[in-house]
């Protein structure tokens, strides 16, 4: 087989729509708006089970529409029998599931997982099929459609950030940043349960412009360790995660004051697994920007690297630190805290 | 390849290989050089007025790491472009020690993880990147 050419997957999208329609005019379907940041996308989740694995983390998007559509994504579980055939083979499938990007329908196939994502660039329709709701892998459950939301949401001044964010309406937040297991997800837990209000711990929307970080999920993922380190959170845990998994805490349901929708960003801290006592000091931008960009750009390269810019627009703003991560959970949250004192005063209008 | 100058150091992207770099002092001058545009001699002669050292000692780490920069592929000559010869350009008065490119691979293995996805930066969804 050959890659699909772009009239090929036109009409491979039109039989897609077709099997979407099917799928919801057979059973329950969701359809719901979702806010992100100030752009509204319509979802709608054929089948009931499907949109209960997946709705849960971004329970809290959904708003009511407040300005015109952005996109329109459709969602549904292949069927069990007539599967439509998918017009490229496994040997067409390129890097990061590139089939086709180029042109104004796109195809994306994860091999891993065996979802499809589709696209029309004039219409901004972005479909996305999942083998089953019974398979979904635990990382869709726990930051479900990411393919196809952050397809749609980078933007000029947006952009799609591995990072956490945490702070307060009244001293703004710090940006957690780095590549996973540095200690965001701790850093940003350990201020949930001090009383801080959380934005992310793991991917956020940055407006760069306004250096204000805004929510995409409403979930935190925690491993063994800090199942742990976290014992009043692992008791809401509803499932232990089998080896290797995560276990995804649901702040919307759990802590739902806790959630907020953003956060302006006051500082910049990467924290680095420490151990003993947790120690804060400043560090030099450029160590910042090359501990924040890296894992953006190759964990979610949706924007070919504009990230980049972005996160040194934020950088070149704001006072950047590095932040060892001790064992004391407490002490660490309030090293947080006393931070967001000495950089959260807002400068008088 | 997307590159960014903070502070005097440059952090440079490869997106294709998933390597990223840093560039600080010398490495980080001779690379906006390059960024502006010029050619192998250009860049030699440019640097040989800014630093302050032997002109072929500067010569010789400046084409070693332009070459290394080509290896790494990030940044491509056109054709034409002559080696320079080692010439009589004034000496500067910057200090000079041999360009250093710090080079990180821990990111590679998260270039097959994530379905890479195209949009115009400049105009976002669901316009197409303008190659």
């Amino acid at each position: 087989m050959s890659k699909p050419s772009e009239a090929e997957l036109a009409d491979f999208l039109e039989l897609a729509e077709e099997e979407l329609a099917t799928a919801i005019a057979s059973g329950e379907a969701l359809e719901q708006n979702l806010r992100f940041a100030r752009l509204d996308i319509a979802l709608t989740i054929a089948g009931e089970a499907l949109a209960a694995q997946l709705t849960a983390p971004i329970a809290a998007r959904i708003k009511p529409a407040a300005g015109p559509l952005h996109a329109r994504i459709g969602v549904w579980a292949e069927p069990s029998e007539r599967v439509l055939a998918l017009p490229w083979g496994e040997e067409d499938v390129g890097p990061m599931g590139r089939v086709r990007v180029d042109g104004r329908f796109i195809a994306v196939h994860d091999l891993g997982t065996g979802t499809v994502t589709l696209g029309d660039r004039e219409r901004a329709r972005i479909l996305y099929r999942v083998p089953s709701w019974e398979q979904l892998a635990w990382w869709e459950r726990a930051a479900p459609l990411r393919a196809p939301l952050f397809w749609a949401l980078s933007g000029p001044n947006l952009h799609l950030v591995h990072g956490g964010a945490i702070g307060d309406g009244a001293r703004g937040g710090v940006l957690l940043g780095g590549p996973g297991g540095s200690g965001k997800t701790t850093t940003a837990l350990a201020g949930l349960e001090a009383g801080l209000r959380y934005v992310a711990d793991d991917y956020l929307l940055l407006d760069a412009r306004a250096a204000r970080a805004w929510n995409i999920y409403g979930t935190a993922k925690l491993d063994a360790d800090q199942l742990a380190r976290f014992p009043a959170l692992a008791r809401e845990v509803s499932d232990a995660p089998p080896p290797g998994q995560k276990a995804h805490y649901d702040i919307a349901r759990h802590r739902p004051d806790a959630l907020v929708d953003s956060l302006e960003l006051r500082a910049i801290v990467i924290p680095r697994v420490g151990g003993g006592t947790s120690v804060l000091r400043a560090l030099d931008r450029a160590a910042a920007l090359r501990a924040l960009a890296p894992s953006s750009v190759f964990q979610l390269p949706f924007d070919r690297g504009a990230v980049v810019g972005g996160l040194a627009k934020v950088v070149r703003r704001l006072p950047c630190f590095e932040l060892a991560v001790g064992d004391d959970l407490a002490e660490l949250a309030a090293m947080v805290g006393d931070l967001l004192d000495r950089v959260g005063e807002r400068t008088p209008a | 390849m997307v590159h960014e100058a903070i502070d005097g150091e440059t952090i440079a992207i490869h997106l294709g290989t998933g390597t990223y770099y840093s560039l600080d002092g010398v490495a980080g001058v001779l690379w906006s050089e390059l960024a502006s545009g010029c050619t192998r001699a250009e860049l030699v002669t440019r640097a040989q007025e800014r630093f302050d050292a032997e002109s072929a000692t500067v010569a010789a780490a400046t084409v070693a790491f332009l070459d290394e920069l080509l290896e790494e592929q990030l940044i491509v000559e056109r054709p034409g472009q002559e080696a320079p010869a080692p010439q009589g350009a004034g000496r500067g008065s910057e200090p000079f020690s041999p360009p250093i490119l710090e080079r990180y691979t821990e990111m590679q293995e998260f270039m097959l993880v994530d379905p890479l996805h195209e949009v115009d930066v400049t105009i976002g969804w669901p316009n197409v990147k303008a190659e």
